[in-house]
């Protein structure tokens, strides 16, 4: 049952995304069916679920709310912003019910009472008896006969129900006789299998009342004639019970004339229920979602795993494959090999989510925020079907919820600045996404104010993070925003002052092996770029020697391959032309300080660094090979320019590059030590 | 051999409910996310009893009943439809529809078993 | 536990250079050959490099180096003796070279010596006392320690070691 329950609070969580998404959606379109439709249905699913569950408050709330959409959905009545308003705090009224389902919080039983309240004044009067009113029947142990006539219609059986089942539901009730009239039984050539032919007359002696009696016949009404009629309240005599038993051997029916005049009992009629059945119009609706199914994270890591141990005896399979050099083997391992990288692109793509997952909560802060300053502000979103890590997306949401809340804060600026400013009243935050090498990328930015530069050196002073004559860049200046200690006191307001600093982002977004970068002009806005690493634990590499140890090199990354005579290659790093560009090339055994003999000729690796290219220069290029990254663990907490290491199909471990990092150090490097000119000449375009 | 019922319903909570509810009362549950799906389900499997919702994307309660109601091959296949009360006229739009019977959310467990005893005998 | 009934424990015994250390056996996962180390270039003397162990990446202590004791080239004895310890309160799995494994013997805690004071050359907080065997002295080491608060600055310090050549 827990299991169960633990179902439903996961429905019901996605459920109230779906309804603020639709809510929102449904806010900037009061005319748009689509999003009343879907509110609607969340709000139904949501009241059915809860229901079963026994969640009351939680049942009792979203009925109020259906019906409210339910009218607006018939067009009985129209939405209000102030509805929409209702509405949403509604939602995290039911957001808060999910935590507290009983209510025991005091807070959420008065705010229950009290949107209960503004839901009924918009909704005009209350409609009564929303919940079901169960008449107590009366039970006595009084008995009385009934005489009951069953005449299945030609819909009946055909509609799934068995006229056996209910003849013997009625015989559960009481003492019965039965009489089967066949009278109109066909010819075995005219039967049909569907078809009910037969009509029945049962005498139920029993306590159960008329309602319940007829309960039996509820989902046969108006596919069948039926008549309950209550005859008598005595026993039946032994006369009536010699007719009756006549009756059942002739298989002929007695009608209820004979049965009255058998009991000599006053008649007492009553009328069967004829269903009148009237076809509204159905509506289908669209929804682009395709069908899913839920998988616990649990088994999707596991597929992972079991992916990335398939990779590895991939690998040795087809090194082994090699050496044996079979053309039928190696048509196979070749077979199994195509499939293996499949499978793997596959099991990856499971395990990605759109950044759009995150936008609803961030349109939600958008609105609310801009709201409450007076501010009107839209959040224009681009690229968000952008893919990340599932686990990279959950990261992120509080980064970027913290980032845009900032522009709606401190960026945008009022109505009234932004007239004299000569700005459009409306504001625009944007959330950028695109992928880019092995990166992907997250930009945050606003047509605000912009950073103030001065003001942000002069709390940087106050409080004691620089001092007067510290000399900082543009770019220095604003990663002074994510030092700790920089919270300013402008940053805490109602909206920001959950106590989390820029410093946090920052921390946040590292933790995750990604970047953040500020960049902002006075007056125009700002301008907040997040870079990721697409953190994919099986890549494919380019398998490189360099002296007697095997590295890779991310094939992705990899432009082209150069042979080059090394004596081209006289320092660490220096500038060779390839196709034509002068491209920086440095040198691995130098950067390794590996002092033997290099062999005469060199291969060159022109790989993607940034918007330009970079070589890198190794002994020799052994091959392309999918990888598993395994990580190289806490003791080379240091080694980012790793992303980690693999194991080849001979056993051993070659690491593999994280060029970007790599490249970042070598260069920081010639720029800290600032005594290699050349270096920091050749370097300067990067 | 135990008798098998399809269910039919957008919400999981819903659809694991009540599997499990027949589930353990003996019956074969086989589950569903919509019309559409559930139609699917139907073409190659027998089955003895849907219980279906009625508001679901892609293919409704009513078009589900609609849809099977128009196979021939399927006649007399018994289908209960998961109402609440605020849809009493969906109710006889179903039976019109050729739903076999209804059970009105929310219900107990042994209500859920007294109905769909109603519908098949094992 | 440090009652006179449950102090006998486990130690396993190893050779590095002329002494004779014991461990205690809690730490040892288990005892490896010297399987081809892929060094990781740039990082610091006491780490030789990282091997496959079973399809994960272990790292690989020179434990000669980290206690300050001569390198020599490996022998057929040398062995790894896989530790699992604990730094910063994180369970790590480490890979500990010695010039040979002796055995695993029991010792009551009440046997065990004080550290000398004077003659070692061993930091403070990794010796946790001696034994004496057979007229040989075990040094029992303090395994948590193998990679102390300090080491772990001296590691962040060698993320610097690429760029500074």
């Amino acid at each position: 049952m827990d299991q169960l329950q633990e179902i439903f609070f996961q429905e019901a969580r996605e459920l109230l995304a779906e309804l603020e998404q639709s809510l929102l959606d449904f806010e900037q379109d009061l005319g748009n069916k689509n999003s009343i439709e879907t509110i609607f249905r969340s709000l139904h699913t949501l009241k059915g679920s809860s229901g079963m569950f026994g969640f009351h408050a939680m049942n009792e709330f979203t009925h109020e709310l259906e019906n409210i959409f339910e009218e607006i959905r018939s067009g009985k009545s129209q939405a209000s912003p102030k509805l929409l308003e209702i509405c949403l705090v509604s939602l995290d009224h039911l957001k808060a019910l999910l935590e507290d389902h009983e209510l025991k919080d005091e807070s959420n039983a008065a705010r229950q009472l009290h949107l209960l309240k503004q839901i009924e004044e918009l909704h005009g009067s209350k409609e009564q008896a929303s919940s079901s009113i169960h008449i107590v029947e009366e039970k006595n142990d009084l008995k009385s006969l009934f005489y009951i006539q069953f005449k299945p219609g030609n819909d009946l059986i055909s509609n799934g129900t068995n006229p056996l089942y209910l003849i013997d539901d009625l015989c559960q009730l009481g003492k019965s006789w039965v009489i089967t009239d066949c009278s109109r039984l066909p010819e075995l050539k005219d039967f049909v299998a569907d078809q009910s032919y037969l009509s029945f007359e049962i005498v139920l002696w029993t306590s159960s009342s008329i309602a319940e009696v007829n309960d039996v016949f509820l989902f046969a009404e108006g596919l069948a004639t039926i008549t309950i009629e209550k005859v008598a309240e005595d026993q039946p005599n032994e006369s009536f019970i010699f007719l009756i038993n006549e009756a059942i051997k002739n298989e002929k029916s007695i009608g209820i004339e004979a049965v009255h005049k058998a009991l000599l009992k006053d008649e007492k009629s009553s009328q069967p229920d004829t269903l009148k059945t009237q076809s509204s119009s159905t509506q289908i609706k669209e929804r682009s979602s395709g069908s899913s199914i839920r998988v616990s994270s649990e088994k999707l890591d596991e597929l992972m795993n079991l992916v990335s141990e398939l990779v590895t005896s991939q690998a040795q399979l087809s090194m082994h494959a090699e050496t044996i050099a079979q053309a039928q083997l190696s048509g196979i391992v070749e077979n199994m090999e195509k499939i293996t990288r499949r499978l793997r692109d596959n099991a990856f793509s499971i395990c990605l989510l759109p950044i759009d997952t995150l936008t609803i909560r961030f349109q939600r802060l958008v609105r609310d925020a801009s709201k409450e300053l007076g501010k009107e502000i839209q959040l224009l979103t681009e690229g968000t079907d952008t893919e990340l890590d599932k686990s990279v997306i959950e990261n992120l949401s509080d980064p970027i919820l913290h980032l845009i809340r900032n522009c709606v804060d401190h960026g945008i600026e009022s109505l009234e600045k932004r007239q004299t400013n000569g700005k459009p009243r409306l504001g625009t935050i944007m959330l950028k996404s695109w992928y880019s090498g092995t990166k992907v990328f997250i930009e945050i930015s606003d047509d605000g104010a912009g950073i103030n530069k001065q003001k942000v050196r002069q709390k940087a002073i106050e409080n004691g993070l620089i001092t007067e004559d510290t000399v900082l860049n543009e770019q220095q200046l604003y990663d002074v925003l994510f030092m700790p200690g920089f919270s300013t006191a402008a940053s805490i307001s109602e909206l920001s002052g959950r106590g989390v600093g820029m410093d946090v982002v920052k921390r946040k977004i590292q933790e995750l092996k990604g970047s953040i970068e500020i960049s902002s002009i006075e007056g125009q806005g700002s301008r907040f770029t997040i870079g990721l690493p697409l953190t994919l634990s099986i890549i494919d590499g380019l398998l490189v020697q360099v002296d007697q140890a095997t590295y890779v090199i991310p094939m992705n990354l990899v432009d082209k391959c150069y042979e080059k005579p090394a004596a081209l290659l006289q320092n660490r790093v220096q500038f060779i032309t390839l196709d034509g560009e002068r491209t920086p090339v440095y040198s691995l055994r130098d950067v390794f300080g590996i002092s033997n003999q290099a062999p005469e000729i060199l291969q060159i690796i022109k790989v993607f660094y940034d918007q330009t290219s970079v070589g890198l220069a190794v002994d020799h290029i052994i091959g392309e090979h999918q990888v598993v990254l395994k990580p190289l663990g806490s003791l080379y907490h240091g080694h980012n320019e790793y992303s980690g290491a693999t194991i080849l199909g001979d056993g051993t471990v070659a690491l593999v590059f994280d060029t970007n990092t790599l490249f970042n150090k070598l260069i920081e490097n010639s720029n800290i030590y600032g005594n290699k000119r050349s270096e920091q000449s050749v370097l300067s375009h990067l | 051999m135990s008798k098998k019922i399809l269910i039919v319903d957008d919400s999981e909570s819903i659809r694991e409910l009540v599997g499990m509810t027949l589930e353990s009362s003996g019956y074969h549950v086989t589950k569903s996310v919509d019309g559409e799906d559930a139609l699917e389900k139907l073409s190659g499997h027998s089955f003895d009893l849907i219980i279906t919702d009625l508001n679901m994307p892609k293919l409704d309660g009513i078009g589900l009943v609609k849809a099977i109601r128009a196979m021939k091959e399927l006649a007399g296949l018994p289908i209960l439809l998961l109402t609440t009360e605020s849809q009493n006229e969906k109710k006889e739009e179903a039976r019109s529809a050729g739903a076999t019977g209804w059970i009105v959310k929310p219900f107990a467990q042994d209500k859920l078993m007294a109905v769909v005893q109603k519908i098949i005998r094992s | 536990m440090e009652t006179s009934v449950l102090s006998s424990q486990s130690y396993l015994t190893f050779k590095l250079d002329q002494e004779i250390f014991g461990s205690s056996v809690t730490h040892v996962l288990e005892i490896l050959e010297v399987p081809k180390i892929t060094k990781v270039p740039r990082s610091p003397d006491y780490l030789r490099g990282v091997i496959n162990l079973r399809g994960s990446v272990l790292p690989v202590i020179d434990t000669r180096i980290k206690f300050g004791l001569p390198p020599i080239e490996d022998t057929v004895n040398t062995c790894i003796v896989v530790l699992n310890l604990k730094m910063d309160g994180q369970e790590i799995t480490v890979g500990a070279l010695v010039d040979a494994i002796q055995e695993v013997i029991e010792i009551e805690e009440n046997q065990i010596m004080p550290p000398p004071s004077i003659g070692t050359s061993y930091a403070d907080e990794l010796l946790r006392g001696m034994f004496k065997l057979n007229d040989e002295f075990i040094l029992i080491l303090n395994m948590d320690q193998l990679l102390s608060i300090s080491e772990i600055h001296q590691l962040k310090d060698s993320q610097n070691l690429i760029n500074s050549n």
